[in-house]
Formats: C-alpha cells, structure tokens, sequence
C-alpha cells in the first residue's frame, strides 16, 4: 500500500459507506443538536449527488472534494461545537467533535488510510452509543450496524466477493468473537475509576423534586418505564403498591416541594424513626432505570442494607449517585411499621407552614374545620366526604389555574389529576392544624406472567399525601381514591386510558397498547427487556466480585486472568486449527455440482463417463445421440475446463462459473426433453 | 511476428518433410520446446534422421550428425587435445557435441562407454576433455535414433540413461496417401534444402520461457501425481515412474497445451503427451510396435482424470 497511489472507490462501495455513516450518526440522533445533524446531513448529501452526477461514469473513482467545500463543511461544524459547547456538556460536546469529525472525513479519502480510519471511528462511535442507551433492541440495532460497517471493510479487501457472502463472512466473524466478548464481560476486571464517563445532562421523563398541578398529569402521557419489582414470595394487591419516591413539605404558594433551594434539608437527613411492628413484610427487588436524579422507589416502610443507598428521615431512599445506568437493590418493607410516632414541636410547627397571603378560602375552611370538630380523624374523614358528595372530577385534561391555584380547584373547578387533589388536601390539613405533607411515588404496576415481576411505568406516577397523627405518626391518605376509587383498584381506569389516547393521537403507541394482542406481545417484549436487565446490564463490579467468589473461591483474581487466558487460548487456537486442517479436496463448488447433476443425467440415456476420460472427450458419444446438444456440450466443457485448470482471477471466475452453471441448467433440461 | 504463428510455422514447414505424422512431428516440436532431449526408435528407413534434419533446419540450430558404431571412442563425440607443433600446445579439436543440435544416429550400436560419455553431456550441459571443462552450446538438444533392439549388434541403453530423454517417438510406417507422395515426391535432401528457418535464436529461448509459465492447475499436479503412484503400485509390472518422470510429463504437456495455443494444461494435454514421455521408462525396454493396450494406456485407465488423487 504506497500513499501516493490514490485510493479508488467504486460506486457501490461509496454507497455503502455512505449507508454506514448515515447509520452510525443516526444512533445519535437522539444527542445531538440539530444543527450539528443538520451539518451532517448536508455534508452526505453533497457525497450523494457528486455520486450520481453523470461524468463519474467511471467504474472507480477517488473520492476528493474541492477544498472551499471541506472548509465551509469544517467551520459550519467547528462553529456550531464551540456555540453550544457550554451547554452541552463535556461528554456531549465530545460526542459531537468526533460524530462531525466521523461525518465529514469521507469528504475526502485520498488514501487506503483515511478509509481505515472511518472505519475505526465507525466502530468506536458503535461503542459510545452504548453511554445513552443499553436496552437490548439497541444492542441489536448498533449490531446491525457493525456488521454493515465490518462488511464494508471486508468488501475492501476482497473486492469480487458476492455482496452477501461478505455480509455472511463478516457475521461468521462477529460470532466467533462473542466467546471471547463474553468472557471479558464475565471476567475481566472492572475498573470503574478509569472508565467513568462524564455525565451526560440530558434530561429525563420522571418524577421531579417539586410539584405543581398539572406535572403530573403530565407525565401520565409517558410510557417509559421507571422501574421494575420482582417479589420473593407474596406481593400486596396492587391498590396497596404505594411506591414512595419523595415527600414534599415546603409550599410556597404555588408548588410544593422537597427542598428549599438546592440542598437537601437538614431534617431529611437524620436517621429514620420506625417502630417495625408485626404483620405483612414484603421483600423485593427493584431495578431502576436511569432517571439521572438520585431518588428511589420502595413500598412503606422499607428497610434495606445497601452502603449505595440512604433511608431519609421521610423514609425515602436516596442513591449515593444520579442514576445513570439500571441500578438493583433488595428492599424488605413493613406495611404496618409506625413512621416517626414522636413528632417534635419544632418538627410540627414545619410541618404546619403555609404562606400567609395563599389560598385564603381555603385557610378560611381549615380554621372552621378545625373549630367544628375536636377529632383530627374527623376532619380528615370529613375532607374526604367532601370529595366524595361533592362534584369532583378526576381526569387528566385539568383546566388551567392561576393564582391561588388550590383554591381555584377546590371551590370552582373541582376537576383535576391527583397532584390537585393531593396538593389541595396537604394544604387543608395544615391549614386545619394537622401535620401533613405530600408524598409523590407511583401507583400500581403492570404484572408480566412471562417474567413474574411488575413493571411500573411513568404513567402510574402519583401524589398522595401524608399527615401525622398523634399515637399513629405518619399516616398515608390518598385523596384520589375518595374522588375516583378505580385509580386505585386499577393501575389506569378504561375512561383515563381513553384520555391519554384523545391526547396522544389515535395511531400513537397508546392507542395501539389497547388491542389485547399488542399488549401480550409487548408484554412478551418486556420480558426479555427484563432479563437483558437483570443479567446483563445489572453485572456490576459487586456482582462480578459476588459471581467470581462463588465460582472460583479464593484467589480469584489470578484465576480470573487464567479462564480468560485460556478463553484466548480456545478461540485462537481454534481458529489456528480452522487454518492448518487440510482443505477437504473433495469439497465442491456450486459449478462443480451442476457437473455433477449433468453427468447423473447423462448416464441416464446411457453415457457414461470412462475413468480416463475427460468430458471433453465424450463429446463423440454425445454426438451420436444429438448433433446439437454436442455443440452445447463443447462450449460447455471448455468452460469446464477454464474453471478446472486455467488460472483466473475472482472476477472472471466468478463470470465463468455463472455462465457455466446456467450452460449446465440447458443442457440438463434439452437431455430431459430428449 | 507472435509465437502463435511462429509455431504453426514451425509445425506447418516440419510437416512438408515428414508427411502424414502430424502427431509425432507436433510431439518432437514440444519436446524441444521443452528442453528435452528426444529419442527416436524405429526400423531404419522410416525418416528418424529425416526429421532430425529438418527440426535442426527450421529451429535454426548448428547441426552435428554422428554415427555411432561399436568401435567408436568417447574422444570421437567429445573432441581430442592434440600437440600443434606451430604452437607448441595442445589445442582442442573439439567433438560433434559442441553443435547445438547433435544426431545420434544409432546410439544403441555404440559402446557403453561412448553412450555414457554423451549422455552425461546431455545432463549437465557442459564436458571435460583433458581435465578442462567445456560449456556446451545453447540450447543444447540431442535427437538420438535407436533400432528395436532385436537387431544384430546393439547395446541396449541402460534405464539410467533411457530415463535422460523427454520423449520417446516412433514415427512408424505412413499411411497410403502420404506414401504414395514419399514414392513420387522430390529427392530427400532437396526437400530438406527448401525448408525455410523460422525460429530465430532468441525467438526460441522467448518460446521456451512461455513454455515454461504455462498454467499448471493443482488439479493436474494431482493428476500427474495420481498418474505416477499407479506405476508404483505393486499390483503393476512395469518400471515405476521417478519424479524426474513426472516433471517431464509435466514439461512436454506445458509444451503440449502451449503449442495449442492455451495458457494452462488440462489433463488432455498429459494424456496426450503421456505415452511419449512415459513408456521408455515403464518398461524400458523396446517399443512392442502397434500392440494395442500398451502399458501407457494401462496406467492412464486407472487413474480418473476429474477425481485423481481420491483414487
């Protein structure tokens, strides 16, 4: 390979790097901006027509661009990197740098060299896609795309080979490699520190840290998937499913939420207060998806024993670190266990607090509540009657509020989601003299038979609240099942699911999810998205620790090196002895085959072949019978002969071996006739 | 002018001398071509010498014919150191074998002695008279001529030195057609005179380099190979073919498909040639005239030709 020679590319090969790179930037679509696709888009777009442009009749070509071209294709894309590279991030910014770098390289490929490096910044692009998404169906997709990048490169080097062969040569490959890909992913030491990532800040559907009306509702429209639980043993009927994520205690006149600015408050962070008391215990196991927030998700009252994870003093779990991958943990929870039965003054007097100037009728309505009846129980029995008699409303497509929000919706709207609801019974109860908070979580799950666990989606997300009651502590009231009780008993009432469609359009994913058959196979789908989960994307350093000490009990860590030496071993060698075992001689090509089939036939109307005899020399037998078919015959057998003993290059031999084969087919079929 | 054309020159000139043997004179072509040195056995007066003549003419070769006889000396093919008084030195006269082509006639008449002397020669392409040793001319061919040995006086050549020629041909008796023209047709050694010179020197050593790129296939190899192993067979009673043999077999068949005007061998051209460069080292005996299944033809029965080595 001299670099001064210029590097030759024919049409279907640029076309199919053209094909690779469309793809392999098409993985990121979701990350990048749109200018940068844009600039990208462009800079194939302008490859595409100097393809099709007429004077390239040529069978080859080298592949150059006038410089202004590459040069405005450059600045646009430098350009475009350094204005949004602040808000980016650096991860992002990276990802853009080598996606445009990737984009626009094949602009010009003056040598076998630049190929070579498309090529590789193909597959590392391949490997990066992963830091966004790890779901099994983008695994096959970025496979696939590998494999189209792996066949360019075959076809290459082996320019006539058949354009299948190569895409079947390059898998042969691919699969020869994943012995060994999985031994590395089973064996070889993680080292997390060197191999962390930055973060990438892209924003994901999800609970957030405060709550206004309609945020929720909002996310009822999602059908991401927030987390999944698997139970040992007995599960609680699904209206029990309460998953707390967070509570919010700080209302501020238009939102309630969980921090007062960006630190966590103090009070959070103590040490929970439960009394564990007999009755139900459930233990599970909840694999979370990447949210990029650091909540978590447990039935009350949970215990765990995790160093990665913190029970706050509100009994929520909080991880270490955003969750950016799946994350697993084991949770035990007592349904019955007393939450923080001693309230201090302080404590009580926080969880009272309402601005002055907010919501006035509704403060007007707690005093009077709190005048008319001694009972704190009654007051919460009586709020809910009122949600109950009265005319409210469950439904996503709340009205709009403004000012004094809860007011508005507790005395004039009376129609709303169950952050409405929740939000306007928190505030009453304090209002009224009781303690209380709102809790946000999600409802309910979806069972998978398949894979015996429960899916929970965005869409089951919920508020809920919590007062404190003397004796009792904490105390969960969920005003929603008073206005729409079948929200509770069902994960989602037919009437809502009918909601979400209206909204989300009638070919829209929700809309198709009605249709029972859909729904099994989706539900089918998630299964295996499910173990793909727990066996693949949850094997993390713990767990590989976990997995080599049982297998391999002390030192493991020599014998770890050694399984996957000898992993190495086993695929090279194999390999090795793949080369050196001789090439079966009697192994025919398909040309060979229609011979053979022709002489079957032959022997038939009795000509047969003498062992000294080449087919050649039967020609005269052949003449007897018919003096057409042995004009046939020769032409055919000198193309016998050029196949078997001349020396031609793939091209020709490749066209010989066609035209012999469809030589033998008329052949065979005028001897059938005869 | 190409080599194509050169060659049916060659062949087409050959021809107008040696009548009604297209075959044979196709087959003492390639040998030459080749490289290989030929023998011709026949009853005398079948045209051996005829041929060698006219091969000699049209490859533009330096001709030498020598008659063997039973008391000739090795020095007699040789050449001899002998004192000139002018000079008072030895100088060399030197022998027929200095020619690029030398005619043996009647080899088997001379002595072993003499014979080994000249097929030694043949070998290494170079002698040594008098301690001093002497490179032959190139290209350096010799057509040696043998009666069947059941003739009166003859010393038949050892398997040794049979196994020294490529080719062993019989022209054999001609057909009536061509007959009728040898009875009618000009005196010999005019016709020979008329036959033009085609081959230039350095054409020759360019046609037998082209020779000797010709395609060989594996598939012919393992022919070629599958071939010989039948002859060492035990089941088989003749002398089992050397390497060497097969690398004759596979030489004259380049030739063989060269002058057919192809760039590789098919198993056709080994057949061809196979009797020729085989049977004076199966049974390195004489040629037993017109018997129809010759020990050639048994080996090639036995071998077939699309599958050799599975055999």
């Amino acid at each position: 390979m001299s670099e001064t020679k210029p590097f030759l590319l024919n049409k279907s090969l640029h076309l199919h790097l053209l094909l690779v790179q469309l793809s392999t930037v098409a993985l990121f679509a979701n990350e990048l901006t749109a200018w940068m696709l844009a600039i990208i888009a462009l800079s194939f777009l302008w490859q595409f027509t100097q393809l099709a442009v007429p004077k390239r009749t040529r069978q080859h070509h080298s592949v150059s661009t006038p410089k202004l071209v590459t040069v405005l294709f450059a600045l646009a894309g430098a350009g475009v990197i350094v204005v949004n590279s602040k808000s980016l991030g650096l991860l992002l910014a990276m990802v853009h740098l080598i996606c445009f770098a990737y984009g626009i390289k094949s602009l010009e490929i003056k040598s076998r060299k630049d190929f070579y490096i498309i090529i590789l910044i193909g597959l590392f692009l391949h490997a990066c896609a992963f830091i966004f998404i790890q779901s099994i169906w983008y695994a096959l997709v970025v496979l696939t795309v590998i494999l189209l990048n792996l066949a360019l490169l075959y076809r290459i080097f082996s320019v006539n080979v058949a354009h299948l062969k190569s895409y079947l040569s390059s898998l042969k490959l691919l699969a020869f490699s994943v012995p060994f890909a999985v031994a590395l992913f089973v064996f070889f030491p993680r080292l997390s520190p060197f191999w962390q990532v930055p973060l990438a800040n892209t924003a994901k559907t999800g609970l957030g840290s405060d709550v206004q009306p309609g945020d929720i509702a909002k996310l009822a429209l999602s059908d991401a998937l927030a987390f999944r639980v698997e139970f040992a043993g007995k599960a609680p009927s699904k209206s029990q499913m309460y998953w707390r994520a967070m509570t919010m205690s700080y209302y501020d006149g238009k939102k309630w939420s969980r921090n007062n600015g960006n630190r966590l408050p103090f009070y959070l962070m103590q040490k929970p207060n439960i009394n564990y008391l007999s009755g139900d215990t459930y233990q599970y196991q909840v694999m979370a998806e990447a949210s990029n927030r650091s909540w978590l998700f447990s039935l009350d009252t949970a215990r765990l024993d995790n160093n990665k994870i913190t029970q706050l003093a509100d009994f929520s779990l909080i991880s270490d670190k955003p969750i950016t991958k799946t994350v697993n943990y084991q949770v035990v929870s007592f349904a019955n266990a007393g939450k923080e039965l001693n309230l201090a003054n302080r404590a009580k007097r926080f969880y009272l607090r309402i601005p002055e100037d907010s919501n006035p009728k509704l403060q007007r309505l707690g005093q009077e509540l709190r005048q008319r009846f001694n009972d704190k129980q009654q007051i919460i029995d009586h709020v809910l009657n009122q949600f109950r008699q009265q005319p409210y409303f469950y439904t996503l497509e709340p009205p709009v509020l403004v000012d004094n929000s809860l007011d508005q919706f507790y005395f004039d709207t009376q129609t709303g989601f169950c952050e409405h609801y929740a939000s306007t019974f928190a505030f009453l109860m304090r209002a009224a003299g009781i303690p209380a908070r709102l809790v946000t979580g999600y409802l309910g799950g979806e069972y998978n038979q398949q894979g015996n666990y429960y899916s929970i989606y965005q869409y089951d997300a919920h508020a809920w609240t919590e007062v404190w009651l003397e004796g009792q502590g904490w105390v969960s009231v969920d005003p929603t099942s008073a206005v729409s009780p079948e929200r509770v008993s069902d994960d989602m009432s037919n009437a809502l699911r009918q909601q979400r469609v209206n909204i989300a359009g009638a070919f829209s994913w929700q809309a198709f999810s009605t249709n029972a058959l859909i729904a099994k196979l989706k539900m089918q789908i998630e299964a295996i998205d499910y173990q793909w989960n727990r066996l693949v994307l949850s094997y993390t350093v713990e767990k590989q620790t976990e997995f080599l000490k049982t297998l391999l009990g002390q030192g493991r860590l020599w014998k770890a090196a050694l399984v996957m030496l000898l992993t190495f071993v086993l695929v090279v060698g194999l390999l090795w002895y793949r080369d050196l075992r001789p090439k079966q001689l009697n192994r025919r090509s398909n040309w060979q085959l229609q011979f053979d089939k022709l002489f079957i036939q032959l022997s038939k109307i009795g000509i047969t072949r003498e062992p000294s005899q080449l087919p050649l020399q039967m020609i005269n037998d052949i003449e007897k019978v018919n003096r057409s078919l042995a004009v046939d015959y020769q032409q055919l057998c000198l193309n016998y002969e050029r196949l078997s003993y001349s020396q031609l290059n793939a091209k020709d031999n490749m066209a010989i071996a066609k035209q012999f084969i469809e030589q033998c087919k008329k052949f065979n079929k005028q001897l059938k006739r005869l | 002018m190409n080599m194509e054309s050169l060659i049916n020159g060659v062949i087409s000139q050959v021809s107008k001398v040696v009548l009604g043997k297209p075959n044979e004179v196709k087959l003492s072509v390639a040998c030459l071509l080749a490289k290989g040195h030929l023998l011709l056995e026949d009853l005398p007066g079948m045209g051996k010498t005829t041929l060698a003549q006219v091969l000699a003419k049209v490859f533009g070769l330096s001709f030498q014919r020598t008659q063997f006889t039973s008391d000739m000396l090795p020095s007699d093919v040789t050449g001899i150191s002998i004192f000139d008084q002018e000079q008072k030195a030895f100088v060399l006269h030197k022998g027929p074998i200095f020619s690029q082509l030398l005619l043996a006639d009647e080899i088997n008449r001379a002595s072993p002695k003499t014979q080994s002397a000249l097929l030694e020669a043949m070998e290494e392409h170079q002698v040594s008279i008098d301690g001093t040793t002497y490179e032959l001319a190139s290209p350096f061919f010799v057509i040696a001529t043998q009666n069947p040995l059941f003739h009166a006086g003859t010393n038949p050549l050892p398997e040794s030195q049979l196994d020294r020629f490529m080719m062993r041909l019989s022209l054999g008796f001609p057909d009536v057609e061509a007959e009728k023209q040898i009875l009618l047709g000009k005196e010999l050694k005019q016709k020979i005179e008329n036959v033009e010179t085609v081959l230039t020197h350095q054409q020759l050593i360019d046609i037998q380099q082209a020779v000797s790129k010709v395609t060989v296939s594996d598939a012919v190899l393992e022919y070629i190979i599958a071939l010989c192993q039948v002859s060492r067979n035990d089941e088989f009673s003749g002398n089992p073919l050397s390497p060497r043999a097969g690398k004759a077999l596979l030489k004259s068949a380049q030739a063989w498909a060269f002058i057919h005007q192809r760039d590789y061998i098919t198993p056709t051209d080994v057949q061809a040639v196979f009797a020729s460069v085989c049977e004076h080292r199966l049974d390195a005996g004489v040629m037993e005239l017109n018997s129809e299944s010759s020990v050639a033809s048994q080996v090639l029965s036995k071998v077939d030709v699309l599958a050799p080595i599975t055999q």
